[in-house]
Protein backbone atom coordinates (compact mmCIF):
# COMPACT_ATOMS: atom_id res chain seq x y z
CA UNK A 1 0.00 0.00 0.00
CA UNK A 2 1.77 3.39 -0.74
CA UNK A 3 2.11 6.00 1.62
CA UNK A 4 -0.84 8.21 0.56
CA UNK A 5 -3.48 5.51 0.94
CA UNK A 6 -1.82 4.46 4.43
CA UNK A 7 -2.01 7.98 5.54
CA UNK A 8 -5.87 8.53 3.83
CA UNK A 9 -6.45 4.85 6.42
CA UNK A 10 -4.81 6.78 9.47
CA UNK A 11 -7.36 9.49 8.79
CA UNK A 12 -9.97 7.64 8.71
CA UNK A 13 -9.57 5.28 11.40
CA UNK A 14 -8.34 8.44 13.68
CA UNK A 15 -11.71 8.76 15.29
CA UNK A 16 -11.88 4.47 15.94
CA UNK A 17 -8.67 4.83 17.75
CA UNK A 18 -10.94 6.64 20.72
CA UNK A 19 -11.31 4.35 23.95
CA UNK A 20 -15.33 4.04 23.92
CA UNK A 21 -16.93 4.15 27.50
CA UNK A 22 -17.46 0.58 29.12
CA UNK A 23 -19.33 -0.10 31.86
CA UNK A 24 -18.67 0.97 35.46
CA UNK A 25 -18.60 -2.02 37.26
CA UNK A 26 -16.69 -4.11 33.97
CA UNK A 27 -13.29 -4.71 36.43
CA UNK A 28 -15.80 -5.79 39.22
CA UNK A 29 -17.25 -7.95 37.70
CA UNK A 30 -14.72 -9.83 36.37
CA UNK A 31 -12.99 -9.78 39.62
CA UNK A 32 -16.67 -11.63 41.08
CA UNK A 33 -15.95 -14.04 37.86
CA UNK A 34 -12.73 -14.89 39.52
CA UNK A 35 -14.35 -15.09 42.79
CA UNK A 36 -16.89 -17.72 41.88
CA UNK A 37 -14.01 -19.34 39.43
CA UNK A 38 -11.99 -19.60 42.85
CA UNK A 39 -14.93 -20.94 45.19
CA UNK A 40 -15.60 -24.06 42.73
CA UNK A 41 -12.41 -25.14 44.22
CA UNK A 42 -8.52 -25.02 44.00
CA UNK A 43 -7.65 -26.53 40.79
CA UNK A 44 -7.87 -23.36 38.78
CA UNK A 45 -6.33 -21.57 41.50
CA UNK A 46 -3.28 -23.76 41.62
CA UNK A 47 -1.82 -23.04 38.18
CA UNK A 48 -1.67 -19.09 39.98
CA UNK A 49 -0.08 -20.78 42.96
CA UNK A 50 2.70 -22.70 40.93
CA UNK A 51 3.31 -19.55 39.13
CA UNK A 52 6.40 -18.02 36.86
CA UNK A 53 7.98 -17.82 40.44
CA UNK A 54 7.38 -21.73 41.36
CA UNK A 55 6.49 -21.14 45.18
CA UNK A 56 3.32 -21.59 46.83
CA UNK A 57 0.86 -19.38 48.65
CA UNK A 58 0.86 -18.26 51.99
CA UNK A 59 -0.61 -20.78 54.48
CA UNK A 60 -2.82 -19.25 56.93
CA UNK A 61 -2.08 -15.75 56.13
CA UNK A 62 -3.36 -12.68 54.38
CA UNK A 63 -0.37 -10.33 53.23
CA UNK A 64 -1.43 -6.91 52.82
CA UNK A 65 -0.27 -4.22 51.41
CA UNK A 66 -0.67 -1.77 53.76
CA UNK A 67 0.62 1.84 53.20
CA UNK A 68 0.71 2.96 56.82
CA UNK A 69 3.37 1.63 58.72
CA UNK A 70 3.85 -0.56 60.94
CA UNK A 71 6.78 -0.66 63.78
CA UNK A 72 6.02 -3.38 66.02
CA UNK A 73 8.08 -6.52 67.10
CA UNK A 74 7.71 -10.12 66.92
CA UNK A 75 8.54 -12.45 69.38
CA UNK A 76 8.27 -9.54 72.79
CA UNK A 77 6.10 -11.51 75.10
CA UNK A 78 4.18 -8.77 75.53
CA UNK A 79 3.08 -8.39 71.45
CA UNK A 80 2.68 -12.07 71.53
CA UNK A 81 0.16 -12.12 74.26
CA UNK A 82 -1.95 -9.19 73.43
CA UNK A 83 -2.15 -9.73 69.53
CA UNK A 84 -3.69 -13.01 70.72
CA UNK A 85 -6.04 -11.87 72.83
CA UNK A 86 -7.05 -8.89 71.07
CA UNK A 87 -7.09 -10.61 67.91
CA UNK A 88 -8.83 -13.78 68.76
CA UNK A 89 -12.15 -14.18 70.27
CA UNK A 90 -11.96 -16.43 73.58
CA UNK A 91 -13.78 -19.63 71.94
CA UNK A 92 -11.12 -19.59 68.93
CA UNK A 93 -7.73 -18.70 70.99
CA UNK A 94 -6.58 -21.91 69.82
CA UNK A 95 -6.70 -21.44 66.13
CA UNK A 96 -4.72 -18.61 65.71
CA UNK A 97 -1.26 -19.92 64.06
CA UNK A 98 1.55 -17.93 62.68
CA UNK A 99 1.26 -16.93 58.96
CA UNK A 100 4.01 -17.61 56.08
CA UNK A 101 4.83 -14.66 53.81
CA UNK A 102 6.59 -14.61 50.90
CA UNK A 103 8.77 -11.75 50.14
CA UNK A 104 9.53 -11.56 46.62
CA UNK A 105 11.78 -8.99 44.60
CA UNK A 106 12.70 -8.94 41.18
CA UNK A 107 16.01 -7.75 40.26
CA UNK A 108 18.46 -9.55 37.18
CA UNK A 109 21.40 -7.88 38.65
CA UNK A 110 21.08 -8.42 42.49
CA UNK A 111 24.08 -11.18 43.63
CA UNK A 112 22.61 -11.23 46.97
CA UNK A 113 19.27 -10.33 48.64
CA UNK A 114 18.01 -10.27 51.83
CA UNK A 115 15.00 -8.98 53.62
CA UNK A 116 14.91 -7.06 56.72
CA UNK A 117 12.34 -5.89 58.97
CA UNK A 118 10.72 -5.65 62.08
CA UNK A 119 10.24 -9.52 62.20
CA UNK A 120 13.99 -10.33 62.38
CA UNK A 121 14.76 -7.00 64.08
CA UNK A 122 16.26 -5.68 61.43
CA UNK A 123 19.03 -8.27 60.83
CA UNK A 124 20.37 -8.05 57.00
CA UNK A 125 21.99 -11.29 57.36
CA UNK A 126 19.41 -13.09 58.87
CA UNK A 127 16.55 -13.79 55.59
CA UNK A 128 18.39 -14.26 52.55
CA UNK A 129 16.17 -14.81 49.60
CA UNK A 130 16.79 -17.07 47.19
CA UNK A 131 16.65 -17.08 43.13
CA UNK A 132 13.37 -18.51 41.95
CA UNK A 133 13.95 -19.31 38.07
CA UNK A 134 15.55 -17.07 35.64
CA UNK A 135 13.65 -13.95 35.12
CA UNK A 136 16.15 -12.10 38.05
CA UNK A 137 12.62 -13.17 40.51
CA UNK A 138 13.95 -13.52 44.39
CA UNK A 139 11.90 -15.46 47.09
CA UNK A 140 11.68 -16.06 50.51
CA UNK A 141 9.00 -17.20 53.11
CA UNK A 142 8.99 -16.27 56.34
CA UNK A 143 6.73 -17.33 59.28
CA UNK A 144 5.25 -14.60 60.52
CA UNK A 145 3.61 -13.54 63.98
CA UNK A 146 -0.21 -11.85 63.54
CA UNK A 147 0.20 -8.43 63.12
CA UNK A 148 1.44 -5.40 61.46
CA UNK A 149 5.49 -5.95 60.30
CA UNK A 150 7.68 -3.34 58.45
CA UNK A 151 10.59 -3.98 55.98
CA UNK A 152 13.05 -3.64 53.37
CA UNK A 153 15.00 -5.63 50.81
CA UNK A 154 18.50 -5.37 50.97
CA UNK A 155 20.75 -6.01 47.56
CA UNK A 156 24.02 -7.15 48.29
CA UNK A 157 24.15 -6.10 51.46
CA UNK A 158 24.51 -2.67 51.39
CA UNK A 159 21.45 -1.18 49.67
CA UNK A 160 17.64 -0.77 51.19
CA UNK A 161 15.34 -1.03 48.50
CA UNK A 162 11.44 -0.67 49.39
CA UNK A 163 9.64 -3.34 48.46
CA UNK A 164 7.90 -2.27 45.46
CA UNK A 165 4.98 -4.28 45.43
CA UNK A 166 3.69 -3.20 49.05
CA UNK A 167 2.77 0.43 50.45
CA UNK A 168 4.82 2.62 52.47
CA UNK A 169 5.56 3.41 55.82
CA UNK A 170 4.89 6.89 57.29
CA UNK A 171 8.09 7.42 58.87
CA UNK A 172 10.82 8.27 57.23
CA UNK A 173 13.68 9.27 60.02
CA UNK A 174 16.61 6.67 57.98
CA UNK A 175 15.75 7.59 54.74
CA UNK A 176 13.10 5.78 52.35
CA UNK A 177 10.41 4.71 54.11
CA UNK A 178 9.60 0.83 54.92
CA UNK A 179 7.03 -1.40 53.43
CA UNK A 180 4.59 -2.50 55.65
CA UNK A 181 2.49 -6.28 55.27
CA UNK A 182 -0.42 -7.48 57.64
CA UNK A 183 -0.56 -10.84 58.99
CA UNK A 184 -4.38 -11.35 60.54
CA UNK A 185 -5.12 -13.95 62.50
CA UNK A 186 -7.12 -17.26 60.73
CA UNK A 187 -10.05 -17.12 62.70
CA UNK A 188 -10.90 -13.76 61.19
CA UNK A 189 -10.45 -15.28 58.09
CA UNK B 1 3.23 3.35 39.31
CA UNK B 2 3.79 -0.29 39.42
CA UNK B 3 4.50 -2.23 36.90
CA UNK B 4 2.66 -5.21 35.61
CA UNK B 5 5.31 -7.17 36.78
CA UNK B 6 5.57 -6.10 40.20
CA UNK B 7 1.68 -6.82 40.08
CA UNK B 8 2.02 -9.88 39.18
CA UNK B 9 4.06 -11.02 41.49
CA UNK B 10 1.67 -9.55 44.27
CA UNK B 11 -1.02 -11.87 42.47
CA UNK B 12 1.15 -15.23 43.43
CA UNK B 13 2.04 -13.74 46.53
CA UNK B 14 -1.95 -14.63 47.31
CA UNK B 15 -2.71 -10.92 47.13
CA UNK B 16 -5.51 -12.19 44.08
CA UNK B 17 -7.20 -8.29 44.52
CA UNK B 18 -4.29 -7.07 42.98
CA UNK B 19 -5.41 -8.50 39.39
CA UNK B 20 -8.15 -5.62 39.29
CA UNK B 21 -5.02 -3.73 38.55
CA UNK B 22 -4.35 -4.86 35.76
CA UNK B 23 -7.85 -5.35 34.58
CA UNK B 24 -7.66 -1.10 35.26
CA UNK B 25 -4.90 -0.75 33.40
CA UNK B 26 -5.17 -3.17 30.30
CA UNK B 27 -9.29 -3.06 30.00
CA UNK B 28 -9.59 -0.10 27.56
CA UNK B 29 -7.59 -1.14 24.83
CA UNK B 30 -9.06 -4.68 25.21
CA UNK B 31 -12.41 -3.34 25.35
CA UNK B 32 -11.63 -1.30 22.36
CA UNK B 33 -10.66 -3.49 20.04
CA UNK B 34 -13.44 -6.09 20.61
CA UNK B 35 -15.90 -2.93 20.10
CA UNK B 36 -14.32 -2.32 16.78
CA UNK B 37 -14.22 -5.84 16.06
CA UNK B 38 -17.30 -7.00 16.85
CA UNK B 39 -19.29 -3.91 16.46
CA UNK B 40 -21.54 -4.65 19.29
CA UNK B 41 -20.61 -3.56 23.35
CA UNK B 42 -22.39 -5.62 24.89
CA UNK B 43 -20.67 -8.40 23.59
CA UNK B 44 -17.40 -6.76 23.55
CA UNK B 45 -17.80 -5.92 27.11
CA UNK B 46 -18.72 -10.47 27.73
CA UNK B 47 -15.64 -11.52 25.11
CA UNK B 48 -12.91 -8.83 27.39
CA UNK B 49 -14.70 -10.23 30.59
CA UNK B 50 -13.90 -13.63 28.98
CA UNK B 51 -9.92 -13.11 28.08
CA UNK B 52 -9.44 -11.32 31.32
CA UNK B 53 -10.75 -14.47 33.67
CA UNK B 54 -8.77 -16.78 30.92
CA UNK B 55 -5.60 -14.96 31.55
CA UNK B 56 -5.88 -14.70 35.04
CA UNK B 57 -6.36 -18.25 34.88
CA UNK B 58 -3.46 -18.95 32.71
CA UNK B 59 -1.53 -16.34 34.71
CA UNK B 60 1.50 -18.95 35.51
CA UNK B 61 1.89 -19.12 31.76
CA UNK B 62 2.38 -15.53 31.10
CA UNK B 63 6.72 -16.16 30.19
CA UNK B 64 7.28 -12.30 30.26
CA UNK B 65 5.24 -10.64 32.78
CA UNK B 66 6.73 -7.05 32.05
CA UNK B 67 4.51 -7.82 28.36
CA UNK B 68 1.20 -9.06 30.32
CA UNK B 69 -0.59 -6.54 28.29
CA UNK B 70 0.21 -7.74 24.64
CA UNK B 71 -0.54 -11.07 26.22
CA UNK B 72 -3.62 -10.81 27.38
CA UNK B 73 -4.45 -8.37 24.17
CA UNK B 74 -3.36 -11.75 22.57
CA UNK B 75 -6.11 -13.68 24.01
CA UNK B 76 -8.50 -11.01 23.32
CA UNK B 77 -7.91 -11.18 19.60
CA UNK B 78 -8.61 -15.03 19.38
CA UNK B 79 -11.83 -14.77 22.17
CA UNK B 80 -12.80 -12.52 19.35
CA UNK B 81 -12.03 -14.62 16.38
CA UNK B 82 -13.82 -17.45 18.28
CA UNK B 83 -16.86 -15.19 18.97
CA UNK B 84 -16.90 -14.30 15.71
CA UNK B 85 -16.91 -17.81 14.74
CA UNK B 86 -19.46 -18.77 16.65
CA UNK B 87 -21.78 -16.17 15.23
CA UNK B 88 -24.86 -17.28 13.34
CA UNK B 89 -23.68 -17.42 9.16
CA UNK B 90 -25.74 -14.32 8.59
CA UNK B 91 -22.96 -11.87 9.06
CA UNK B 92 -20.61 -14.08 6.63
CA UNK B 93 -23.03 -12.44 3.50
CA UNK B 94 -20.91 -9.34 4.13
CA UNK B 95 -17.82 -11.07 2.62
CA UNK B 96 -17.04 -9.65 -0.79
CA UNK B 97 -14.70 -10.75 -3.47
CA UNK B 98 -12.25 -8.38 -4.69
CA UNK B 99 -13.97 -7.05 -7.41
CA UNK B 100 -15.63 -4.60 -4.82
CA UNK B 101 -12.32 -3.03 -5.28
CA UNK B 102 -12.16 0.49 -5.87
CA UNK B 103 -9.50 2.68 -8.43
CA UNK B 104 -6.85 3.25 -5.89
CA UNK B 105 -6.45 6.46 -6.84
CA UNK B 106 -9.72 8.31 -6.19
CA UNK B 107 -9.54 9.78 -2.46
CA UNK B 108 -12.40 8.68 -0.18
CA UNK B 109 -11.52 10.62 2.99
CA UNK B 110 -11.83 13.68 0.66
CA UNK B 111 -15.27 13.32 0.67
CA UNK B 112 -16.31 13.24 3.94
CA UNK B 113 -17.70 9.82 5.00
CA UNK B 114 -18.75 10.02 8.47
CA UNK B 115 -17.63 7.47 11.64
CA UNK B 116 -20.41 5.89 11.52
CA UNK B 117 -19.70 5.38 7.95
CA UNK B 118 -16.09 3.85 8.85
CA UNK B 119 -17.37 1.56 11.33
CA UNK B 120 -20.36 0.57 8.90
CA UNK B 121 -18.01 -0.14 5.97
CA UNK B 122 -15.72 -1.82 8.17
CA UNK B 123 -18.48 -4.29 9.54
CA UNK B 124 -19.26 -5.35 6.30
CA UNK B 125 -15.49 -6.79 5.86
CA UNK B 126 -14.46 -10.61 6.34
CA UNK B 127 -13.42 -10.65 9.92
CA UNK B 128 -9.61 -11.37 8.56
CA UNK B 129 -10.04 -8.18 7.07
CA UNK B 130 -11.42 -6.16 9.36
CA UNK B 131 -9.31 -7.54 12.15
CA UNK B 132 -6.42 -6.39 9.60
CA UNK B 133 -7.46 -3.13 9.56
CA UNK B 134 -8.05 -2.55 12.74
CA UNK B 135 -4.66 -3.66 14.27
CA UNK B 136 -3.17 -1.66 11.71
CA UNK B 137 -4.97 0.86 12.05
CA UNK B 138 -6.77 1.77 15.16
CA UNK B 139 -4.23 -0.51 17.64
CA UNK B 140 -1.44 1.41 15.78
CA UNK B 141 1.10 -1.82 15.48
CA UNK B 142 3.83 -2.55 13.30
CA UNK B 143 3.50 -6.14 11.09
CA UNK B 144 6.28 -7.44 13.33
CA UNK B 145 3.99 -7.15 16.10
CA UNK B 146 0.54 -8.02 14.22
CA UNK B 147 2.53 -11.12 13.35
CA UNK B 148 3.30 -12.15 16.51
CA UNK B 149 -0.06 -11.70 17.53
CA UNK B 150 -1.96 -13.04 14.56
CA UNK B 151 0.55 -15.80 14.21
CA UNK B 152 0.50 -14.70 10.35
CA UNK B 153 3.62 -14.13 8.32
CA UNK B 154 4.51 -10.34 7.74
CA UNK B 155 4.35 -10.30 3.64
CA UNK B 156 0.73 -12.51 4.38
CA UNK B 157 -0.69 -9.59 6.19
CA UNK B 158 0.97 -6.78 4.36
CA UNK B 159 -1.13 -8.00 1.41
CA UNK B 160 -4.25 -8.33 3.68
CA UNK B 161 -3.46 -5.08 4.63
CA UNK B 162 -3.64 -4.14 1.32
CA UNK B 163 -6.75 -5.75 -0.18
CA UNK B 164 -8.63 -4.35 3.38
CA UNK B 165 -7.97 -0.98 3.04
CA UNK B 166 -9.07 -1.17 -0.65
CA UNK B 167 -12.54 -2.84 -0.06
CA UNK B 168 -12.65 -0.48 2.68
CA UNK B 169 -12.14 2.39 0.32
CA UNK B 170 -15.21 0.76 -2.25
CA UNK B 171 -17.24 0.37 0.90
CA UNK B 172 -17.16 3.82 1.81
CA UNK B 173 -18.07 5.26 -1.80
CA UNK B 174 -20.77 3.36 -1.99
CA UNK B 175 -22.39 4.78 1.45
CA UNK B 176 -21.24 8.00 0.28
CA UNK B 177 -22.51 7.96 -3.22
CA UNK B 178 -25.39 6.78 -1.70
CA UNK B 179 -25.94 9.24 0.87
CA UNK B 180 -25.65 11.99 -1.67
CA UNK B 181 -28.24 10.43 -3.78
CA UNK B 182 -30.39 10.19 -1.14
CA UNK B 183 -29.62 13.89 -0.41
CA UNK B 184 -30.28 14.85 -4.01
CA UNK B 185 -34.08 13.50 -3.73
CA UNK B 186 -35.03 15.16 -0.62
CA UNK C 1 -15.13 -9.78 113.34
CA UNK C 2 -12.34 -7.10 113.59
CA UNK C 3 -9.72 -10.03 113.70
CA UNK C 4 -11.09 -11.46 110.45
CA UNK C 5 -11.12 -8.05 108.54
CA UNK C 6 -7.69 -7.23 109.83
CA UNK C 7 -6.83 -10.99 109.07
CA UNK C 8 -8.78 -10.00 105.23
CA UNK C 9 -6.50 -6.70 104.92
CA UNK C 10 -3.21 -8.09 105.70
CA UNK C 11 -3.74 -10.79 103.12
CA UNK C 12 -5.39 -8.16 100.41
CA UNK C 13 -1.84 -6.34 101.34
CA UNK C 14 0.67 -9.38 100.89
CA UNK C 15 -1.15 -10.20 97.08
CA UNK C 16 -1.28 -6.91 96.17
CA UNK C 17 2.84 -6.98 96.85
CA UNK C 18 2.87 -10.49 95.58
CA UNK C 19 1.23 -8.83 92.24
CA UNK C 20 3.90 -5.67 92.20
CA UNK C 21 7.06 -8.10 93.29
CA UNK C 22 5.55 -10.51 89.88
CA UNK C 23 5.00 -7.98 87.69
CA UNK C 24 8.24 -6.23 88.00
CA UNK C 25 9.87 -9.65 87.95
CA UNK C 26 8.22 -9.77 84.60
CA UNK C 27 8.80 -6.40 83.52
CA UNK C 28 12.63 -6.96 84.74
CA UNK C 29 12.75 -10.29 82.34
CA UNK C 30 11.36 -8.54 79.52
CA UNK C 31 13.44 -5.67 80.13
CA UNK C 32 16.15 -7.89 80.47
CA UNK C 33 15.25 -9.52 76.75
CA UNK C 34 15.31 -6.01 75.33
CA UNK C 35 18.41 -4.95 76.62
CA UNK C 36 20.14 -8.10 75.17
CA UNK C 37 18.99 -7.27 71.87
CA UNK C 38 20.07 -3.85 72.36
CA UNK C 39 23.82 -5.31 73.20
CA UNK C 40 24.36 -7.44 70.39
CA UNK C 41 24.21 -4.66 67.82
CA UNK C 42 24.07 -1.02 69.42
CA UNK C 43 26.94 0.89 69.91
CA UNK C 44 28.29 1.14 73.37
CA UNK C 45 27.95 5.01 73.38
CA UNK C 46 24.06 4.49 72.28
CA UNK C 47 23.66 1.67 74.91
CA UNK C 48 22.75 4.55 78.10
CA UNK C 49 20.97 7.07 76.74
CA UNK C 50 18.08 4.28 74.72
CA UNK C 51 17.97 2.17 77.64
CA UNK C 52 16.90 5.36 79.59
CA UNK C 53 14.40 5.42 77.12
CA UNK C 54 13.58 1.67 77.20
CA UNK C 55 13.31 2.09 81.25
CA UNK C 56 10.74 4.87 80.77
CA UNK C 57 8.62 2.93 78.61
CA UNK C 58 8.81 0.24 81.24
CA UNK C 59 7.88 2.85 83.67
CA UNK C 60 5.29 4.26 81.35
CA UNK C 61 3.17 1.01 80.61
CA UNK C 62 4.44 1.43 77.00
CA UNK C 63 5.85 -1.30 74.53
CA UNK C 64 9.18 -1.38 74.27
CA UNK C 65 9.72 -3.92 72.03
CA UNK C 66 8.95 -1.45 68.63
CA UNK C 67 11.37 0.66 70.56
CA UNK C 68 14.03 -1.28 70.84
CA UNK C 69 13.35 -2.48 66.47
CA UNK C 70 13.30 1.46 65.96
CA UNK C 71 17.12 1.67 67.57
CA UNK C 72 18.00 -1.58 65.71
CA UNK C 73 16.91 -0.55 62.73
CA UNK C 74 18.55 2.88 62.44
CA UNK C 75 21.75 0.86 63.27
CA UNK C 76 21.62 -1.87 61.02
CA UNK C 77 20.49 1.03 58.34
CA UNK C 78 23.95 2.73 59.01
CA UNK C 79 22.53 5.89 60.71
CA UNK C 80 24.28 8.35 62.76
CA UNK C 81 23.65 7.78 66.75
CA UNK C 82 22.33 11.29 66.95
CA UNK C 83 19.50 10.30 64.66
CA UNK C 84 19.06 6.97 66.13
CA UNK C 85 18.44 8.60 69.40
CA UNK C 86 16.11 10.84 67.55
CA UNK C 87 14.29 8.37 66.04
CA UNK C 88 13.54 6.15 69.29
CA UNK C 89 12.76 9.54 71.65
CA UNK C 90 10.19 10.50 68.61
CA UNK C 91 8.81 7.01 68.69
CA UNK C 92 8.53 6.90 72.29
CA UNK C 93 6.98 10.56 72.53
CA UNK C 94 4.30 9.13 69.64
CA UNK C 95 2.95 5.76 71.60
CA UNK C 96 2.65 7.78 75.19
CA UNK C 97 0.76 10.61 73.48
CA UNK C 98 -1.85 7.93 71.63
CA UNK C 99 -1.72 5.65 75.02
CA UNK C 100 -2.49 8.87 77.07
CA UNK C 101 -5.51 9.18 74.37
CA UNK C 102 -6.75 5.60 74.12
CA UNK C 103 -8.36 3.47 76.91
CA UNK C 104 -7.13 -0.12 78.21
CA UNK C 105 -5.40 -0.56 74.76
CA UNK C 106 -3.78 -3.34 73.77
CA UNK C 107 0.25 -3.06 72.95
CA UNK C 108 -0.67 -4.24 69.89
CA UNK C 109 -3.65 -2.00 69.41
CA UNK C 110 -1.03 0.77 70.55
CA UNK C 111 1.22 0.15 67.98
CA UNK C 112 -1.43 -0.14 65.18
CA UNK C 113 -2.59 3.34 66.84
CA UNK C 114 0.74 4.95 66.53
CA UNK C 115 1.14 4.31 62.87
CA UNK C 116 -1.87 5.76 62.02
CA UNK C 117 -1.00 8.64 64.31
CA UNK C 118 1.94 9.18 63.08
CA UNK C 119 0.22 8.75 59.27
CA UNK C 120 -1.52 11.99 59.90
CA UNK C 121 -4.49 11.03 62.31
CA UNK C 122 -5.67 12.96 65.40
CA UNK C 123 -5.74 11.06 68.84
CA UNK C 124 -8.99 12.41 68.94
CA UNK C 125 -10.25 10.37 65.61
CA UNK C 126 -8.28 7.65 66.60
CA UNK C 127 -10.39 7.86 70.09
CA UNK C 128 -14.09 8.09 67.76
CA UNK C 129 -12.49 4.95 66.58
CA UNK C 130 -12.43 3.16 69.55
CA UNK C 131 -15.36 4.43 70.95
CA UNK C 132 -17.48 3.26 67.70
CA UNK C 133 -16.30 -0.40 67.58
CA UNK C 134 -16.36 -1.36 71.06
CA UNK C 135 -15.71 -5.13 71.64
CA UNK C 136 -13.17 -5.91 68.76
CA UNK C 137 -9.83 -5.74 68.42
CA UNK C 138 -8.60 -2.00 66.89
CA UNK C 139 -5.31 -3.47 65.58
CA UNK C 140 -6.63 -3.84 61.97
CA UNK C 141 -8.91 -0.65 61.83
CA UNK C 142 -6.56 1.65 63.24
CA UNK C 143 -3.72 -0.17 60.52
CA UNK C 144 -6.22 0.19 57.85
CA UNK C 145 -6.81 3.64 59.01
CA UNK C 146 -3.57 4.64 58.80
CA UNK C 147 -3.31 3.50 55.27
CA UNK C 148 -5.98 5.72 54.07
CA UNK C 149 -4.79 8.87 55.84
CA UNK C 150 -1.51 7.74 54.13
CA UNK C 151 -2.98 8.11 51.25
CA UNK C 152 -3.92 10.79 51.02
CA UNK C 153 -7.45 10.63 52.03
CA UNK C 154 -8.61 13.37 54.78
CA UNK C 155 -8.57 12.02 58.10
CA UNK C 156 -12.66 12.24 58.81
CA UNK C 157 -13.09 10.06 55.30
CA UNK C 158 -10.93 8.02 56.31
CA UNK C 159 -12.80 7.29 59.93
CA UNK C 160 -15.78 7.18 58.76
CA UNK C 161 -15.05 4.50 55.81
CA UNK C 162 -13.11 2.36 58.25
CA UNK C 163 -15.46 2.66 61.29
CA UNK C 164 -18.83 1.93 58.73
CA UNK C 165 -17.11 -1.24 57.21
CA UNK C 166 -16.18 -2.59 60.25
CA UNK C 167 -19.73 -2.59 61.55
CA UNK C 168 -20.89 -3.99 58.46
CA UNK C 169 -18.34 -6.87 58.30
CA UNK C 170 -17.06 -8.01 61.86
CA UNK C 171 -14.33 -9.84 60.16
CA UNK C 172 -10.72 -8.14 59.58
CA UNK C 173 -11.09 -9.27 55.78
CA UNK C 174 -13.04 -6.95 54.47
CA UNK C 175 -11.04 -3.67 55.83
CA UNK C 176 -8.01 -5.56 54.19
CA UNK C 177 -10.18 -5.42 51.06
CA UNK C 178 -10.85 -2.01 51.41
CA UNK C 179 -7.52 -1.19 51.65
CA UNK C 180 -5.83 -3.26 48.80
CA UNK C 181 -8.85 -1.78 46.53
CA UNK C 182 -8.13 2.29 47.65
CA UNK C 183 -4.04 1.07 46.47
CA UNK C 184 -4.87 -0.47 43.69
CA UNK C 185 -7.57 2.53 42.53
CA UNK C 186 -5.05 5.04 43.48
CA UNK C 187 -2.48 3.58 41.56
CA UNK C 188 -5.22 3.46 38.28
CA UNK C 189 -4.68 7.50 38.66
CA UNK C 190 -7.57 7.89 41.26
CA UNK C 191 -7.40 11.14 43.30
CA UNK C 192 -7.26 9.77 46.76
CA UNK C 193 -11.09 10.58 47.88
CA UNK C 194 -12.64 9.01 44.97
CA UNK C 195 -9.89 6.36 45.49
CA UNK C 196 -11.86 5.67 48.60
CA UNK C 197 -15.32 5.73 47.16
CA UNK C 198 -14.71 3.67 44.73
CA UNK C 199 -13.17 1.15 46.90
CA UNK C 200 -15.66 0.89 49.36
CA UNK C 201 -18.12 -0.52 46.70
CA UNK C 202 -16.00 -3.78 46.08
CA UNK C 203 -18.33 -6.41 46.10
CA UNK C 204 -18.57 -9.07 48.82
CA UNK C 205 -18.02 -11.77 46.61
CA UNK C 206 -14.27 -10.03 46.25
CA UNK C 207 -13.95 -9.96 49.46
CA UNK C 208 -14.50 -13.02 50.31
CA UNK C 209 -12.76 -14.97 47.43
CA UNK C 210 -9.91 -13.17 49.23
CA UNK C 211 -10.29 -14.76 52.61
CA UNK C 212 -11.01 -18.03 50.37
CA UNK C 213 -7.93 -17.48 48.84
CA UNK C 214 -5.63 -16.78 51.42
CA UNK C 215 -6.87 -20.68 53.47
CA UNK C 216 -4.90 -23.87 52.72
CA UNK C 217 -5.42 -25.12 49.23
Amino acid sequence: MNAHNDDELNRLFAPLREFPASSPDSTDRIMAEIAVDLSEGGAKNSKVNSGWMGGRRPVFVTVLAIAAAVIVVVGGGLWQTSTQDHLTSPTTTMSVRPGVVRFVFVSADAKQVTVAGSFNHWNTDATPLERVGSEGVWAAEVSLTTGWHSYMFVVDGKQWVPDPAAPQDPGTEFGPSNSAVMVIAHNSL
Amino acid sequence: METDRFIIARILRGETIAYAQLIERHRPRCFRYACRMLGDYDEAEDVAQEAFVRAYRALSQCVNPDRFGEWVFQILVNRCRTAIERRVTQDRWFVRTDTDILDPRSDISQQMPQTDDVEYALAQLAPVYREALILKYVEQLTYDEMAEITGIGISALKMRVNRAGAMLRSRLLNIVKREENYECTQ
Amino acid sequence: MRYLSENLLKIALLLTIALVIESSIGAGALHAQHSAALDKRIPTELRPVLQAILDSAVTAGLPTASLADKALEGVSKKADGDRVVSAVRALYQQLKTVQQALDSISAAELDAATVAYRAGTTTAMLKTVQNSLPKRSLVVPYGVLGTLVQRGVPVSDAVNAVVKEAKRRKDDQSLLALSTALERNIAAGLPARTALIRAQKIPDAVIDNERGGTRRP
